[in-house]
């Protein structure tokens, strides 16, 4: 009996576990099922809008025949449509725009952004770490964007435009060059809010156009680097007296994801631009169209000639206007480097230029429209820019020389002179000095190959370059009335300058 | 030498060829066709608005056609495209689409520029109220891109 008893309580203990074994996988069943269905719906109603906006540019198409079910006709243009009436407004209505709708915000941030301004710079470092965006924010972003983006037709409006894919190439840099999570996270704190924004893929990415000549006097080169980073679809950029730049900077624009696709670079009056640094650039600046290092008074032709060198099937533009130190020989160089193609040359005040570099230019580059030779005011100065090119050609004179004239064998030393002389001039206008007679230097060498711009120089330039629109031939002592007036008559020139600085300072269009 | 052209509902439309030609998708089609008795079908467009789009191409014959994006985008309406234009919102959104369809590139610029005549100076709320748009952002977030964007705005 007992084992039977005992039998019983066994089985009945059996009944029991599997009774609750029965009910938690029960249990557990359901929880699966209604986590799934959740998450079913969450996906889909995630899922919805995309579709939606997939399907209406075919619906667009369509319309005029349907019924408007929509609420908003605009809605239905297609995108193209949309964005050709957005080119029609300016910032502040686009900005107001973009505050519409969530599409309309997806549609002008590109086009806003592609030409940002920081006129009235917002230079406050933000306290609140809200506002900029550590690696992991940056990174979850960019993932939600690629993802969201794919099915969305919005993508066909920007796509076309730009064909590269800045995701990548801005990874790419930051893993190449920087070495992790240096770029986001370490320099936050230094960057002001105005450049900040500039973290976000949205914005970044779009930038095309940027001036930092606003920020000049903040832009080191850790904030250019962040800049670089952060806007990987650049091509044009402009460094206008952003004297903090130094090499390092240069070095970080040289192996910029945008540096091989920069069509436009202004660096005017950076005084820290070195021949080396032009030389870095030249590396990987190879589609430069338009050069603008005016201004920088360190560079030589050597520094203008790699950075030429590099990007001499693109090259349309250059502008040299006051680079003390570069030889007119480089209007030489540039003529073969460049021919056909070069449009626009503003040599101004550099360092002599003679019958030689002007012809080259004549003979190579017929297509010229823009040529800007002025000389500066003192013949003083033209002598000794004359004789310093003089001296770098031939070296091996410079022993002949007297003891007297040895400190101006240095082409530094000259070139600062150079610079001496002209303030002085600027501020006591010393007309003793600027007649020829009084200067120490009055034989220019009869050499064939340095001889001084002349009539026939002229008579070259009006006879060769027929598509000319504008020229400066300010302080060319050669000039004659009947120069001048052939000049004007001259087919298509809109522009003579004979005065100096009066000529039109914005050079390139 | 005329052209024949097929609206949606059917209608026939008889225009001389050169003021069809100002489609570029018509002169494409009838250079691939030649010379050819068939009417055109567009089946894009309904008679109301081909028979505007029609009469801005024949008042614009003479035009010079500009091929200048900027040039294009600088100038202003003129009066007789303005008067044009006072349609409508359907109307006008229509005559868009027709012109985007049929590639007049001019007449799609005069309507852009009209709708953007009617952005300009407007804020986001008036803009709403204007095209019927459900404003999606929350405060918060026109917020954050107001301020982002604050160089942008006009001053």
């Amino acid at each position: 009996m007992a084992s039977s008893k005992g039998n019983i309580e066994s089985t009945k203990l059996y009944s029991w576990i599997s009774f609750f074994v029965l009910w938690i996988d029960t249990i557990v069943k359901n929880y699966i099922r209604v986590k799934a269905t959740l998450d079913a719906i969450v996906f889909v109603a995630q899922e919805q809008p995309a579709a939606q906006t997939k399907r209406q540019p075919q619906s667009a198409m369509r319309r005029s025949s349907y019924n408007y079910t929509s609420p908003s006709l605009v809605d239905q243009l297609p995108l193209v449509v949309l964005r050709r009436i957005f080119d029609n407004l300016g910032n502040p209505a686009l900005l107001e725009c973009m505050v519409v709708c969530k599409r309309w915000h997806r549609l002008v941030t590109p086009i806003l952004w592609t030409h940002p301004t920081f006129d009235r710079p917002n230079l406050q470092f933000s306290p609140t770490p809200s506002q900029s965006y550590t690696k992991q924010e940056l990174h979850q972003r960019r993932r939600c964007i690629s993802t969201a983006n794919q099915p969305r037709p919005d993508q066909s409006v920007s796509s076309p435009l730009l064909p590269r894919q800045p995701q990548q190439r801005r990874r790419r840099y930051q893993s190449n060059n920087l070495g992790g999570d240096r770029p986001t996270t370490v320099r936050r704190r230094s960057v002001p809010d105005a450049l900040a924004v500039l973290a976000k893929p949205d914005y970044g990415d779009a930038v095309q156009s940027l001036s930092l000549e606003p920020l000049s006097g903040q832009l080191t080169d850790d904030l250019l680097l962040f800049v670089l980073q952060n806007c990987p679809r650049l091509t044009s950029l402009n460094l206008t007296h952003c004297n903090r730049i130094t090499s390092q900077g240069f070095h970080h624009l040289a192996h910029a994801p945008c540096a091989p696709y920069l069509v436009q670079l202004t660096l005017a009056g950076c005084a820290t631009l070195e021949d080396h640094d032009l030389i870095t650039l030249s590396a990987s600046c190879h589609r430069l169209e338009k050069i603008n290092v005016s201004g920088c008074s360190r560079i030589t032709e050597d520094g203008v000639r790699a950075l030429v060198s590099a990007a001499r099937h693109y090259l349309r533009y250059i502008n040299m206007r006051d680079c003390l130190r570069v030889s007119g020989h480089v209007l030489q160089d540039l003529a073969v480097l460049c021919g056909n193609h070069l449009l626009g040359v503003d040599a101004t005040r550099i360092c002599s230029i003679v019958h030689a570099d002007i012809q080259a230019l004549v003979h190579h580059c017929p297509q010229l429209e823009q040529l800007y030779v002025g000389r500066s005011r003192s013949p003083l100065v033209c002598q000794l820019q004359h004789r310093m090119r003089q001296d770098q050609a031939t070296p091996k004179e410079r022993k002949q020389r007297p003891v007297s004239t040895s400190m101006l064998n240095k082409p530094e030393a000259l070139a600062s002179l150079v610079q001496v002389i002209q303030q002085r001039e600027r501020k006591q206008r010393l007309r003793n000095l600027s007649q020829p007679t009084a200067s120490p230097f009055t034989k220019p060498r009869d050499d064939d190959q340095q001889q001084d711009v002349s009539q026939a120089t002229v008579e070259l330039i009006i006879r060769h370059l027929t598509r000319l629109k504008a020229i400066d031939l300010s302080h060319w002592s050669c000039l004659t009335d009947q120069l001048v007036r052939r000049l004007w008559q001259h087919g298509r020139l809109q522009h003579v300058g004979l005065e100096g600085d009066t000529g039109p300072v914005a050079l390139f269009p | 030498m005329s052209v024949r052209l097929l609206s949606s509902d059917s209608e026939d439309f008889t225009v001389a060829k050169e003021v069809a030609e100002r489609s570029m998708l018509i002169k494409n089609m009838l250079e691939d066709v030649g010379d050819n008795d068939n009417p055109i079908p567009l089946p894009n467009v309904t008679a109301k608005i081909l028979r505007k789009v029609i009469e801005w191409c024949e008042h614009h014959l003479g035009d010079p056609v500009t091929n200048d994006e900027n040039e294009r985008r600088n100038t202003e309406i003129d009066e007789w495209d303005q008067k044009f234009m006072e349609v409508d919102q359907e109307t006008l959104f229509d005559i868009i689409l027709a012109a985007n369809y049929l590639d007049i590139k001019p007449l799609l610029d005069v309507g852009c520029k009209t709708v953007a005549n009617m952005i300009k100076g407007k804020t986001a709320e008036e803009i709403r109220k204007i095209f019927n748009i459900v404003n999606d952002l929350t405060p918060e977030e026109e917020a954050q891109i107001r301020k982002e964007n604050e160089w942008a705005e006009d001053r």
